[in-house]
């Protein structure tokens, strides 16, 4: 997630960039890794990648790199929309009173943007925490394929399966609470 | 090597055709059950009161919130148990899928509902118009345009949620790409062609709601 983070702010800087290839490069990137599902994404880069590069991974590692690589992808698509949401004169205004770059990236443009970007960001982070199940299907050792294990040993898939979708339910809703409380406390005031 | 890649796909194009049909099928099939539900939960969410209400909630809380992946091996390990009686394979995907779909669908139905304001039934009304012609002429048109775009996205995402379904066995893109990759060892080529497949479908939904939306922008003015 951290990783996607990082490269979703780099892709969001191709995005926006003044050189239309790179801003061509980056959305043809994000849209390839939006557009396709998860699982063809994680069998790609488990199966394929080595044969490709020769260098293996374990599940866990794929898994990894995956959710990474797509998270960045979406994450390039609302950093760029939110940086794009600044209105230009916000900009302008900080160069007519003479402000430095860093200042008029840090003080300016930033904090507006980064209001206007939480909300979608907290939820991309309740859609991979849903998303890290489909995991269990290379035997990543998460929840769902550890409580799999246990439905198979145990023979009792029922309360064991139900038990495990309590959990994400609890989770997942929970961290959708926490990010309806974050989506109030940040709205702008002025709108 | 991409010769040799590409020979390899043309030569199991048939089996590859068939899983794409396959997939669409799925999809197209579990979107149309989602969205009846969804309109329906929406409607009761929206106009029921008690416990008929809290069921709607709670069912849109619920399919929500579990993961797809969750929910799919859950109806396919705890279902047959629970109501002594197995469906396929197929038809438990399908099921889930339309559940999930008609979850999201509700609460995109119920923003584009809500986001109408008071003011355009009020004034549909005073005009004398019937209640079906109210919600035909005045509400549903606006309220449509209103839910595509959310919808497009939700097929997208109905579309890359039909690949879960190769975990349980049905034989849809992912799966078979799995099938074939297992037998020949060339995973490379397969995973690359359904890759392609998914998103050549999904772009393609995604263009043809473009031209959609943009007709209809193009009728309001």
């Amino acid at each position: 997630m951290l990783f996607g983070l990082l490269l979703g702010a780099l892709l969001a800087a191709g995005r926006i960039s003044r050189f239309r290839l790179l801003r061509w490069a980056t959305a043809f990137y994000a849209n390839v890794w939006v557009n396709t599902p998860l699982l063809v994404q994680l069998f790609w880069i488990h199966f394929a990648l080595p044969y490709l590069t020769g260098v293996s991974t374990t599940a866990s590692e794929s898994g990894i790199i995956t959710i990474s690589l797509q998270a960045g992808a979406y994450m390039s698509g609302v950093i760029s929309a939110g940086l794009v949401a600044v209105p230009k004169g916000q900009g302008e205004a900080s160069d007519a009173l003479g402000l430095s770059s860093w200042h008029r990236w840090g003080d300016i443009i930033l904090p507006q943007a980064l209001r206007i970007m939480v909300p979608p960001l907290a939820n991309l982070v309740i859609a991979y925490f849903k998303l890290s199940a489909i995991l269990s299907i290379l035997a990543v050792p998460e929840l769902m394929t550890t409580s799999l294990q246990i439905a198979n040993l145990s023979y009792k898939p029922v309360e064991v399966l139900t038990a495990s979708a309590g959990v994400y339910l609890l989770v997942a809703w929970g961290l959708s609470r926490i990010a309806q409380k974050l989506e109030l406390a940040l709205r702008n005031p002025a709108r | 090597m991409i010769y040799a890649s590409l020979s390899l796909v043309i030569r199991y194009w048939g089996i590859l055709q068939q899983a794409f049909v396959t997939t669409v099928i799925i999809c197209a099939v579990s979107g149309a059950i989602g969205l009846t539900i969804g309109l329906f939960i929406c409607l009761i969410k929206m106009y029921a009161r008690g416990p008929l209400r809290y069921f709607a909630v709670c069912y849109i809380e619920i399919f929500r919130a579990v993961p797809e992946i969750v929910l799919i091996f859950w109806a396919y390990s705890c279902l047959p148990l629970l109501l002594n009686f197995k469906a396929s394979d197929e038809t438990t995907g399908i099921l889930i899928l339309a559940c999930v779909t008609g979850a999201f669908s509700a609460e995109i139905f119920r923003a584009g509902l809500e986001s109408i304001p008071r003011g355009q039934y009020e004034a549909a009304d005073a005009l004398g118009l019937s209640l079906f012609w109210i919600w035909y002429s005045a509400i549903l048109p606006q309220a449509v345009r209103r839910v595509l775009v959310p919808l497009v996205m939700l097929g997208a995402d109905l579309i890359k949620g039909s690949s879960l379904l190769s975990a349980i066995g049905v034989r849809e893109l992912t799966g078979v790409a799995l099938d074939l990759g297992s037998t020949t060892y060339r995973y490379f080529e397969f995973f690359s062609a359904i890759a392609v497949a998914y998103y050549v479908l999904i772009s393609a939904i995604q263009f043809l709601a473009g031209l959609a939306s943009r007709r209809m922008v193009g009728v309001r003015r």
